[in-house]
């Protein structure tokens, strides 16, 4: 382990803002990408599916 | 070669494409003075760059033109169902694009750099760098055009497309002209001048058969 | 392997194949990822020059590489598509290119959060920063062209040249962009070129690549299966699944 306490960990030497941000900026990315592109697939499959159910009745 | 003559009589018979890119230049050389500073030793070291980046985005506004005529009228979709080699007319427009954008500007050098209180040895040395490298530019533009052709706001894509793979080019001009003449950047644009003049027409042809099936 | 090559181009197929994939990517890219994170933020060591800054590199180089390789990706799927006509790797094509483009910005963003402490500014025209951002520019040039030129099979095609032209001129660029910041500014202080890392800070390294990898290939094959599904959408096989 690299810290010792957990305020050393936060404080990452002086450069706190840049560590946590890129990482965060990066968490954001990967994880934005992959929810909106499963949100969007899911959401269509939902919309085909009403037009199916209006085709038929 | 008929095909070279045609093109040439077009471009004689309207000059005013060529004269627009002249002018468009001369304006934008004049707004930097009047922008920065009208101060000849702070211009002066800037004149390469500014004189082949105004080049640089007159051939890219002037690219899509030359080619929207030939589409509106169906000439191109001609010219790609006979079975005239497809890659020599792209090499074709190409050099009227160079001849009607370029050069021009080409001529214009010595005057847009004493604008900007270029040296006298300075401007030859954009003026070998300019030859050398605008041919590269115009291949480059008719890839553009190709692309594009057809599309609408297609005067707004085509730089986008386009811009980015002039960037060696830009590099290799500027630096040959920079550095007075250096010989290895000389040798490297001439050779990305062979390289472009013997790839990019296949390339364009290509993109021009699916062009036309849009 | 003909055989296999076709199976593997018919939308359907792939379709129903490829499902099975998804879970496996999603956890080995939570577990890789997260692991790597751990590693890099809490076990690695300090840079003796660069003190904790060097952490960024666990994202940012993994992004860089990703951004690069995804491009080339991209390139030669449009060429299978230009040359073998496959329905799937138009798709490819035309879902990779988003998800490289934000990946580039990652790398931009990152590299540029890097800097500030490093350099003093949060944007330096280096040679790699700004190789990364005309890669930015070619993948928006795909990008542009595919939304003016629309859904039609021609526009695909088109993309692909530009994306295969693209892919043959991007180490011409590199190495001009090379020369002109030799030239400008020897090179004194890269960021990532180092002696001989040490294992402790190459291990989390190559763990953050490969479960960035891991996270690429499975956002490209959610957004590659969606793709298929609204390109198929008239097909039986996709009113079927949709009724279930």
């Amino acid at each position: 382990m690299n810290f010792e306490t957990i305020t050393a960990f936060l404080e990452m030497g002086g450069y706190a803002i840049y560590v946590f941000a890129s990482y965060g900026l990066t968490a954001l990315t990967l994880g934005g990408l992959l929810l909106a592109e499963s949100r969007r697939h899911r959401a269509w499959l939902r919309r085909q599916g009403s037009v199916q159910r209006s085709e038929e009745t | 070669m008929t095909l070279l003559l045609r093109e040439l009589k077009i471009l004689l018979r309207s000059p005013a494409g060529a004269i627009q890119s002249l002018m468009f230049a001369v304006l934008v050389i004049a707004l930097f003075p009047l922008a920065i500073t009208p101060d000849p030793d702070q211009l002066a070291p800037l004149g390469i760059g500014l004189i082949w980046v105004v080049t640089l985005l007159a051939c890219l506004l002037a690219a899509d033109k030359s080619l929207a005529s030939d589409y509106a009228d169906g000439s191109l979709e001609q010219m790609v169902l006979s079975d005239y080699p497809l890659w020599w007319m792209c090499l074709v427009k190409s050099m009227a694009h160079w001849v009607s954008c370029a050069l021009p500007l080409l001529l214009m050098a010595p005057i847009l750099g004493a604008m900007l209180a270029m040296p006298l040895d300075r401007i030859v040395w954009l003026m070998a760098s300019l030859v050398l490298g605008s041919p590269i530019l115009s291949l480059f533009c008719m890839l553009g055009a190709m692309l594009t052709v057809g599309l609408n706001q297609s005067s707004a894509l085509l730089p986008i497309l386009i811009a980015p793979f002039l960037v060696p080019t830009l590099i290799l001009g500027t630096q040959w002209a920079t550095t007075g003449g250096e010989a290895f950047y000389g040798y490297m644009l001439a050779a990305l001048l062979c390289l472009s003049v013997v790839t990019l027409p296949f390339a364009t042809a290509v993109v021009a058969k699916i062009a036309v099936s849009r | 392997m003909w055989r296999w090559f076709h199976q593997w181009g018919s939308p359907k197929f792939f379709y129903h194949r490829s499902g099975a994939l998804l879970p496996v990517l999603a956890l080995a890219s939570v577990l890789i990822l997260g692991c790597g994170v751990v590693w890099g933020l809490l076990i690695a060591p300090a840079d003796y020059q660069q003190g904790e800054s060097v952490r960024i590199m666990y994202v940012h180089v993994p992004a860089a590489i990703l951004a690069q390789s995804s491009y080339a990706m991209m390139a030669i799927m449009a060429l299978i598509s230009l040359i073998w006509r496959l329905k799937i790797a138009d798709a490819a094509v035309q879902t990779v290119a988003p998800i490289g483009a934000c990946v580039t910005l990652l790398a931009l963003a990152t590299g540029s959060l890097w800097g500030k402490p490093m350099w003093g500014t949060y944007w330096v025209w280096d040679a790699r920063l700004t190789s990364t951002l005309i890669l930015f520019f070619l993948f928006a040039g795909v990008l542009a062209l595919r939304n003016a030129a629309g859904q039609s099979q021609s526009a695909g095609r088109a993309a692909s040249v530009l994306a295969v032209i693209g892919l043959l001129n991007l180490p011409i660029i590199k190495y001009s962009v090379d020369w002109w910041f030799t030239l400008h500014q020897p090179a004194s202080f890269t960021l990532t070129e180092r002696p001989a890392m040490p294992f402790s800070m190459w291990g989390p390294l190559l763990m953050m690549v490969v479960g960035f990898y891991a996270w690429f290939f499975l956002a490209w094959l959610i957004r590659l299966r969606h793709e298929l599904v609204k390109r198929e959408v008239r097909t039986d096989w996709v009113q079927q699944m949709i009724k279930q």
